[in-house]
C-alpha cells in the first residue's frame, strides 16, 4: 500500500489493513509523521509531537504479529492538548501551563493506550478549551484546511484539522458546550459528544466540570464509534460515570425545533439543513415539528453556570503547586501579577463574569436562576423525547469565519454555539455529521447536521448518522 | 459595569488587570451579563427537585486504600515553581 492509501483510509478500513499484515503499523506512521511534516506548520494543527511514534508503532506491531487484542492497535491518534499523559507536556494551550508536564494518566488516554493506538501529538485548542475558533489558544490559531484564511472552529479545532486533512486518523477532543461537534462541522468531519458521565474526566484538564466530556473525532461515523467504544466506561477515578446504554429505537422519528431557525441562521446552512432533514426522511426517518422554547435560552443558561464553574476550577493556576509564577512582593501580589500576566482575555473575562454570578447578592439572580433553568431546558427534552427519538439541528448556525473577523464581538463567537449548548446543558449526547457545502469567496465550506438523543441513546445517533451518511453527500 | 466593579472583580478572583483591560473587560462582562439575564423568564417553568433529570450527583467513593504517605510527593513537587524539604515553598503568608 502506498502511503497516499495508507493516510486516506478510515481508522476502521485501516485497522482492518494492519490486522490482514497489509500494512505495519510503522509504515502507518511514518506516512502520518510525513504529511505532518509537510502540513502543520500551515494548519497548526499540533502544539507538539510525541518523541517516540515510532516506538509505540514498533510495540503495536509486535502485538499484531503476535495478534493480541486490540480495537485499534496501531491506529494512528491525536489527543487535544487537555489530556493528560504522565511525564509528557500538556499545556491546554494556556501560557500558564507552559512546559508543564502531566503527572498522571487521564483515563481516556490510558484506554487508547490500552487498545493499542499510537498516539501522535497534542493538538492545538481554544485556552483552557474556553472558545469556539482556536483564535483563544496562547499558540496561535488553527488554520481551516479548506481556506487557511479561516478558523477551524473551537475549541477542539487542533483535533478536527488533523482528522480532515489526513494527519492523524482519528482524535480526542472535549465538549463543554460544543467544542468537538462545531470544528468537526467546520472541517468536514464527524464530531460526537457522549451523554455526560459515559467518558471518564479522569485526567481531562477541567473547565466546567458538570458540563465537560471527552468526545471523538473520526471521518466516518464508525471511527467516532470505534474511539468511544475504546474510551468509553465506568471509572472510580471519576464519580460522575456510569454505563446504561440504551437500545437503538426502532421507530425512527426526527424532531425538527423550527421556531429555534427561525432567525441568526445563515440561509444556506440553512438550504443544507433542509436538504438533510429530506435525506433523513428518503433513509426512512418520519420527521416531526417539535416545540421547545426553553432551548433558545440554553445559551445564556450555558453563560451564566460554565463561568461560575470556570472561576472555581481555574482557581488552581495560582503559580504555587505547578504552572508558571511570577513573584510579586508578597503572596497576593504573586497571585494576581502570575494570573494577571499568564491567563488570557477569554479565561480572564470568564473567570470575572463567573466571581460575579456566584458573588454574594448575585448568586440568587444569576447562578442559582440558571440552574433552575437548566432544569427546565432538561425536563423540556424529556418530555420532547416522549414523542421523537431524535433532534435534529444545524451544528453551527454558519461555517467557518474568517480568523479575526469576530474579534472584539464577544456574543457573536458565543452565539456560534447556539445548537449545541443545549446538550451540555440537559447531559444528552450529540454528534455532528458533514451534510453539504455552502460557497464563501469561491471556496466550498463545510457545513454539518447535528443530532442530539436522550441520556445514553448513542446508539440512535450512531445509526441515524450512518444512515444519513449512506445517502451520500 | 463600571471600570471600578470590575477591579474589584478582578481582585477578588486574584487577576491583575491593567487600566486598558479592564475598559474592555468592562463592557465585554455588561454585554455578557445583558445577554445572560433571559434565563429569568425560562427559570419559572422549572419543576421543583434537585438536578431532576441531570442523573446521580454527589456520588462518592468510600474513603478507603489511602496512597502510602509520600509516594507522589516527589514526582508532585517537580511542578511546584519553587519547594523545599518535601514542601512547597511560597512567600511569607502573614
Amino acid at each position: 500500500m502506498t502511503a497516499a492509501e495508507v493516510i486516506s483510509l478510515s481508522a476502521a478500513d485501516l485497522a482492518a489493513k494492519l490486522r490482514a499484515k497489509e500494512v505495519t503499523a510503522r509504515a502507518v506512521a511514518e506516512a502520518y509523521l510525513a504529511v505532518i511534516d509537510k502540513k502543520n506548520a500551515g494548519l497548526n494543527a499540533y502544539l507538539g509531537i510525541y518523541d517516540d511514534v515510532l516506538a509505540q508503532a514498533d510495540e503495536a506491531d509486535k502485538k499484531l504479529t503476535a495478534g493480541e487484542p486490540g480495537s485499534l492497535l496501531g491506529i494512528p491518534i491525536a489527543l487535544k492538548d487537555n489530556l493528560l499523559w504522565e511525564g509528557r507536556e500538556v499545556t491546554a494551550a494556556s501560557k500558564i501551563l507552559e512546559g508543564y508536564k502531566a503527572t498522571y494518566t487521564a483515563t481516556a488516554v490510558q484506554k487508547l493506550l490500552d487498545a493499542g493506538a499510537v498516539l501522535i501529538g497534542r493538538t492545538n485548542m481554544d485556552e483552557f478549551a474556553m472558545g469556539g475558533s482556536t483564535e483563544n489558544s496562547a499558540f496561535g490559531v488553527t488554520k481551516n484546511p479548506r481556506d487557511t484564511s479561516r478558523v477551524s472552529g473551537g475549541s477542539s479545532g487542533g483535533s478536527a484539522v488533523a482528522v480532515a486533512a489526513h494527519l492523524a486518523a482519528g482524535a480526542l477532543g472535549s465538549d463543554t458546550g460544543g467544542s468537538v461537534r462545531q470544528p468537526a462541522s467546520f472541517c468536514g468531519v464527524v464530531g460526537f459528544k457522549p451523554t455526560y458521565g459515559a467518558v471518564s474526566r479522569y485526567g481531562l484538564i477541567a473547565m466546567a466540570s458538570s458540563f465537560d466530556v471527552v468526545g471523538t473525532f473520526g471521518r466516518t461515523v464508525a471511527d467516532a464509534k470505534l474511539l468511544f467504544e475504546a474510551i468509553r466506561g465506568r471509572d472510580e477515578m471519576d464519580m460522575t460515570t456510569d454505563e446504561q446504554p440504551l437500545a437503538a429505537s426502532k421507530k425512527k422519528v426526527v424532531g425538527v425545533p423550527r421556531a429555534l431557525l427561525a432567525e441568526g441562521v445563515d440561509a444556506d446552512v440553512l438550504t443544507n439543513f433542509e436538504a438533510s432533514i429530506e435525506k433523513l426522511r428518503a433513509a426512512g426517518y418520519e420527521v416531526r415539528d417539535v416545540e421547545l422554547p426553553s432551548l433558545s435560552a440554553a445559551l445564556a443558561v450555558y453563560y451564566i453556570l460554565v463561568p461560575a464553574e470556570v472561576s472555581s476550577n481555574m482557581a488552581r493556576y495560582d503559580g504555587v503547586r505547578f504552572g508558571k509564577r511570577l513573584e510579586g512582593k508578597n503572596l497576593f501580589e504573586t497571585y494576581r501579577k502570575t494570573r494577571g500576566a499568564f491567563l488570557g482575555e477569554e479565561v480572564k473575562r470568564r473567570i470575572l463574569v463567573g466571581t460575579y454570578a456566584l458573588s454574594a447578592g448575585y448568586a440568587d439572580e444569576y447562578y442559582r436562576t440558571a440552574v433552575k433553568a437548566r432544569r427546565a431546558i432538561s425536563a423540556e427534552l424529556d418530555r420532547a423525547f416522549k414523542d421523537v427519538d431524535l433532534i435534529a439541528t444545524p451544528t453551527s448556525p454558519f461555517p467557518a469565519w474568517k480568523v479575526g473577523e469576530k474579534a472584539g464581538d464577544v456574543l457573536a463567537t458565543y452565539l456560534a454555539d447556539v445548537f449545541t449548548v443545549g446538550a451540555n446543558v440537559a447531559g444528552a449526547p450529540a454528534i455532528s455529521v458533514p451534510a453539504g457545502e455552502v460557497t464563501r469567496d469561491g471556496v466550498a465550506l463545510p457545513t454539518g447536521l447535528q443530532l442530539i438523543a436522550p441520556r445514553w441513546g448513542e446508539e440512535r445517533l450512531f445509526a441515524a448518522g450512518q444512515a444519513f451518511e449512506r445517502m451520500g453527500a | 459595569m463600571i471600570e471600578a466593579e470590575i477591579k474589584k472583580l478582578a481582585n477578588l478572583a486574584r487577576i491583575e488587570v491593567s487600566p486598558e483591560e479592564a475598559v474592555s473587560l468592562s463592557k465585554d462582562v455588561t454585554a455578557i451579563l445583558g445577554y445572560v439575564a433571559k434565563v429569568k423568564e425560562v427559570a419559572a417553568a422549572a419543576p421543583e427537585g434537585q438536578d431532576e433529570g441531570l442523573g446521580p450527583v454527589d456520588v462518592l467513593r468510600d474513603d478507603a486504600d489511602p496512597l502510602p504517605r509520600g509516594a507522589e510527593t516527589e514526582k508532585l513537587l517537580a511542578s511546584a515553581p519553587q519547594s523545599k524539604d518535601g514542601f512547597v515553598k511560597v512567600q511569607k503568608v502573614l
